[in-house]
């Protein structure tokens, strides 16, 4: 189904975002192999101009990564009226192999476009550019992922006919039990709401920690850094899992209808919407605090990345609280007034 | 410090805004053209999404299930004790014998859809398209009675005569006299449409006395129409069964191909636009290189460079999606959609004269964003890098 309007729309962006991590990656090249700070050359100060190239396109990139995303989920959910068996957009993108895994590559993607923008922040916030071989990586890094994406993409959208017979989120999400497959096999409610609420304290605990940024010292900072990192990793994909399985079904009032999608169309996206902000807001401030500890050992003479990691974990402990609000919200009201 | 930024932002806009006004003459071509692009982008999503939404329409007339018989993968004429068959399937609600086929009329090329109507005098909803048409029938006992659409009509050029003749295959003629003729709200199926009696139509056609084209199944509960559309398979050998939903998905997915091809061709539009974005914005004016190196000079950085040619770029795609998309609109309403509804609809001597109504949907306006604006956008990028890295020494 390559030949569709959604699809065409959605080359185009990956069109644009493999244009841009060419250039960056041509940019990172020529920084990681003349980069001098100490100089002032014609070349060094043509290179501290072209940084200013690749975070423009960075941001650019993860903008119409962040709509490629958008526009990946609804037109999955066109594909779904066109599918034998699919009835949202989970059944869409589980009809082959690539559908699922170019979704994961776009959010990682985002990731970290998001996260080397939080470096390039700090990088330019300093005169010493500590970062700029660092974020160098970084686009060389990226530039390998967008492809993988576009080309999921591409086997994504050529390898659906509308004679293929799939399954849906009922079945997909659902427990073995009931006759589904359970793609997230979970024994039990209990032991996933369990996993979250440690992961939670733990991750708000180290929070707290990075709160304290100015009187720890280097060395338990980065391993502070690297664990949360880690752990901010697991609570977005418990998360996932959460929604999908335990929340979503409140949101619908439907006890098998567990789409993670439909919460992105009316009139789930009153709750869908913030829910998913809050949390996509959490982890990514979570991890910029976490990679800002890490990279705190490289420099920080002016002391930009403490106040950094200070309000970041300021901020993700804000959003992680709204996001748990949110979730909680619909089986809370359930539980107690007993339904909507 | 988030209002700090908005405050940044929004002064850097309203320079970028005051610099549009100072290139007007400019500015103002770039944005016609950047409309005439979007124009067409969006007349294509748009009629598409209000052509899936007539036929979405239209198809909640359609009997739940048609059931044809087919030999070597061709469809051949069923016999009418078939519905004794599948009459007593429990969940069915009635079961009609359809004769269903096209007329070629030499005399001006045009294919005319020819159904026989069981009971054509009997007020109920015509079967397969639900239409109600005897409040405007005059039925005549002694010639042959039809209904026939406005395209089929014109196409006669019938003017105030009621009668017409057709040929059958033997090549002589049967006459009939118009009992009726469809209005505009349905002329989407009933343009070329000649609805007569069952028995009429096989004769037409050269038909046994019992032969019919298909069957229209109706059924009571909505959920078990695939449980009885496989019965049906069971029960009558080498039939195929078509379901509402599967004819509603084929119509989704032509539509959609057919919209998709037709933006792949708009293609090339897209590109040339996108490489004049990029040469306009690349070829600086002297002028305009000198403002940005007072820029500079005054305190500006690269980044603050870049957020105005930014600004500048929004400000030339907004108000080119707004004319484009409502030029769009107002071709859908206004004309039909009369550029590109050929490519979605087909063609033939009788076209259906559909009246397509737009529709608003965030959908269509992320494919049309992402189809022109995007592009638009990244086409400017480098040359605004490039425009921000002049330096004030090598300028002034």
């Amino acid at each position: 189904m390559i030949l569709e309007s959604w699809s065409i729309a959605l080359l185009t962006c990956s069109a644009v975002t493999i244009i841009f991590g060419i250039v960056g990656a041509v940019t990172a090249l020529q920084v990681l192999r003349y980069w001098d700070i100490g100089s002032d050359s014609e070349r060094q100060i043509r290179l501290e101009e072209q940084i200013w190239l690749a975070a423009t396109l960075v941001e650019f990139g993860l903008v119409v990564q962040i709509i490629s995303a958008f526009i990946f989920i609804y037109a999955a959910d066109y594909f779904a009226t066109v599918l034998t068996g699919a009835m949202c957009a989970a059944g869409a993108l589980s009809a082959n192999y690539y559908g699922l895994p170019a979704l994961g590559f776009k959010l990682t993607t985002i990731f970290l476009g998001t996260l080397w923008i939080i470096l390039h922040k700090l990088d330019i916030g300093s005169e010493y550019f500590p970062f700029t071989r660092l974020k160098s990586f970084g686009l060389l890094v990226l530039l390998p992922l967008l492809a993988s994406d576009a080309l999921l993409v591409v086997l994504y959208l050529v390898n659906l006919e509308p004679e293929i017979i799939t399954s849906c989120c009922g079945i997909i999400f659902g427990g073995e039990v009931t006759g589904g497959y359970s793609l997230f096999d979970y024994s039990s409610s209990t032991t996933i709401l369990s996993l979250l609420a440690v992961s939670t304290v733990l991750l708000l605990a180290g929070s707290v920690f990075q709160l304290r940024v100015k009187s720890v010292s280097r060395t338990p900072l980065v391993l502070v850094g690297w664990l949360l990192t880690a752990g901010w990793v697991v609570f977005y994909l418990l998360s996932l899992v959460v929604i999908t399985v335990l929340v979503s079904p409140y949101v619908y009032a439907l006890p098998h209808h567990r789409c993670p999608f439909d919460l992105l169309q009316y009139p789930y996206v009153i709750i869908g919407l913030p829910l998913y902000l809050f949390l996509h807001g959490a982890v990514i401030s979570g991890l910029g605090a976490a990679m800002a500890s890490m990279v705190t050992w490289l420099n920080d003479a002016d002391g930009l990345v403490d106040q950094f990691i200070r309000r970041a974990a300021l901020l993700n402990i804000i959003l992680t609280l709204l996001f748990l609000l949110v979730a909680g919200w619909q089986p809370f009201i359930y539980i107690v007034l007993g339904g909507q | 410090m988030a209002l700090r930024y908005i405050d940044r932002q929004l002064n850097i806009a309203d320079y970028a805004l005051s610099g549009f006004k100072r290139r007007v003459a400019r500015n103002v071509v770039v944005v016609f053209i950047f409309a005439l692009v979007i124009f067409m982008v969006a007349s294509f999503s748009l009629t598409t999404t209000s052509l899936k939404q007539a036929a979405g329409r239209l198809l909640e007339t359609v009997p739940d299930i048609t059931v044809q018989k087919m030999s070597a993968g061709r469809q051949v004429s069923l016999t009418e004790d078939a519905v004794d068959k599948l009459e007593n399937i429990f969940g069915i609600r009635s079961v009609r014998p359809r004769v269903w086929g096209y007329y070629f009329d030499e005399n001006n090329g045009a294919n005319y859809t020819v159904i026989g109507h069981p009971k054509l005098s009997e007020k109920s909803p015509l079967p397969g398209l639900g239409i109600d048409y005897l409040p405007e029938m005059q039925l005549d006992t002694v010639a042959e009675n039809a209904v026939i659409g406005r395209g089929v009509r014109q196409s006669l050029e019938l003017g105030s005569r009621r009668t017409f003749s057709l040929f059958r295959p033997d090549l002589t003629l049967k006459s009939f006299i118009t009992a009726g003729a469809f209005g505009a709200d349905t002329s989407m199926v009933t343009d070329d449409l000649i609805i007569m009696d069952l028995q009429a139509a096989r004769d037409l056609f050269g038909l046994a006395p019992a032969e019919i084209t298909d069957l229209l199944v109706d059924v009571a509960n909505p959920l078990e129409i695939d449980n009885i559309a496989d019965k049906i398979g069971e029960r009558l050998q080498g039939v195929r069964v078509v379901t509402r939903e599967r004819i509603a998905k084929t119509y989704r997915v032509a539509f959609g191909w057919r919209s998709g091809f037709g933006l792949a061709c708009l293609f090339g539009a897209m590109a040339a636009f996108a490489i004049f974005a990029w040469d306009k914005a690349t070829g600086l004016t002297p002028a305009q290189q000198r403002e940005v190196a007072i820029l500079k000079v005054v305190g500006w950085q690269t980044e603050d460079v870049i957020t105005l040619r930014f600004w500048e770029s929004i400000i030339i795609s907004a108000s080119a999606l707004g004319l484009g998309y409502l030029g769009a609109w107002m071709h859908l309403l206004f004309f039909d959609g009369v550029l590109f509804r050929p490519v979605l609809l087909g063609w033939s001597v009788l076209k259906p004269p559909v009246s397509l109504i737009p529709v608003f949907s965030i959908g269509d306006l992320l494919i049309i964003f992402s189809l022109s604006v995007l592009p638009y956008l990244a086409a400017t990028v480098i040359p605004a890098w490039h425009s921000a890295a002049i330096r004030p020494d090598s300028v002034i």
